[in-house]
């Protein structure tokens, strides 16, 4: 099983890449980046089923989860969002200090299994303003290692600058 | 044993049975720790002092807790009758904070009757309401389940 990895630029000090941000005004609709792969480990998928308190066993027990019509175990769906969050270069604007999150739409297709490695094609789709406040959307394609969708996110953020 | 729920027994307006959850720092923190978002106003409360957050100056949990929650109730659902989430959206209406009991509603709003019956699906009315009734999100979920 291969083991988690994170990009080299990955901080748990959120400010530290601020000035790498571009402000609203600076993004572009149609502008599009990629997420670094990340192999989702059995021990990822352990620790985000503690931390969001979802133990169904098709996601933390092997016998059940083999007998289940999944044939094995699987990641929670919403993990997809954490891990394209993280795997985000630093100077994309989801990544910005001080963004607040309005909500988010997701739409599942493969699960993920430990073991697989994702990544994310996202795209600026999107900014608008409204009641003087500045939002930025996206669509971002979180595929598998074999080239399957594992989810089609679509959402933004209130920006802050 | 109880009988495999099924896409035909399902009545529009069924209430999924609620789901409450206490909400304190060290679960917050844990959240952060798992889904690797370490934002200082989820898990800095001395930070949110200094900046008075959203006027109350305390960490607020993470959103994408808040839906894995509305995930929850869906997939714990679903999953047993050999169906699966096919959608989840939300969106959030307050902020959640430590010492918050945040309970998780689910409504069946619209049943979807697809060719051959296969992949049917229902279509979820989803949101979190803190111990004050107050809205802390509000979105849809929807959800194959098996004939």
């Amino acid at each position: 099983m291969p083991e988690e990895k994170l990009p080299e630029w990955f901080e748990t000090d959120f400010f530290l890449h601020d000035k790498q941000q571009r402000s609203w005004d600076e993004l572009e609709v149609g502008e599009e980046y990629e997420t670094v792969p990340f192999t989702v480990t059995a021990e990822r998928i352990a620790k985000y089923v503690e931390g969001t308190e979802d133990y169904n066993p098709v996601f933390c027990d092997e016998e059940a989860a083999k007998d289940s019509q999944f044939g094995g175990i699987i990641a929670p769906p919403t993990i997809v969002v954490p891990i394209v969050f993280a795997t985000t270069p630093p100077d994309i604007w989801i990544k910005m200090p001080g963004a607040v999150n309005p909500g988010q739409k997701l739409e599942f297709g493969v699960p993920v299994r430990p073991g697989d490695t994702i990544r994310c094609r996202a795209r600026l789709t999107d900014k608008y303003t409204k009641r003087g406040r500045k939002y930025a959307m996206g669509r971002m394609h979180i595929l598998n290692q074999r080239d399957e969708v594992v989810c089609v996110w679509t959402g933004g953020l209130i920006l802050p600058r | 044993m109880t009988e495999k729920l099924r896409f035909d027994e399902i009545e529009l307006g069924y209430e999924i049975p609620p789901q409450s959850k206490g909400i304190n720092q060290e679960k917050i923190t844990r959240n952060a720790e798992a889904s690797l978002d370490y934002n200082p106003i989820h898990i800095d409360p001395e930070y949110c002092r200094k900046i008075n957050l959203l006027g109350k100056g305390t960490t607020i949990a993470h959103g994408m807790m808040t839906l894995s929650f509305m995930g929850k109730i869906v997939t714990d659902w679903a999953y047993p009758a050999g169906g699966y989430m096919k959608s989840l959206e939300g969106k959030f209406t307050a902020p959640v904070r430590p010492g918050e009991e945040i309970t998780v509603h689910a409504v069946v709003t619209e049943k979807h009757y697809m060719a051959k019956n296969e992949d049917n699906f229902v279509v979820l009315d989803v949101w979190c309401e803190n111990q004050d009734k107050t809205k802390v999100s509000v979105g849809k979920a929807s959800a194959v389940i098996p004939h």
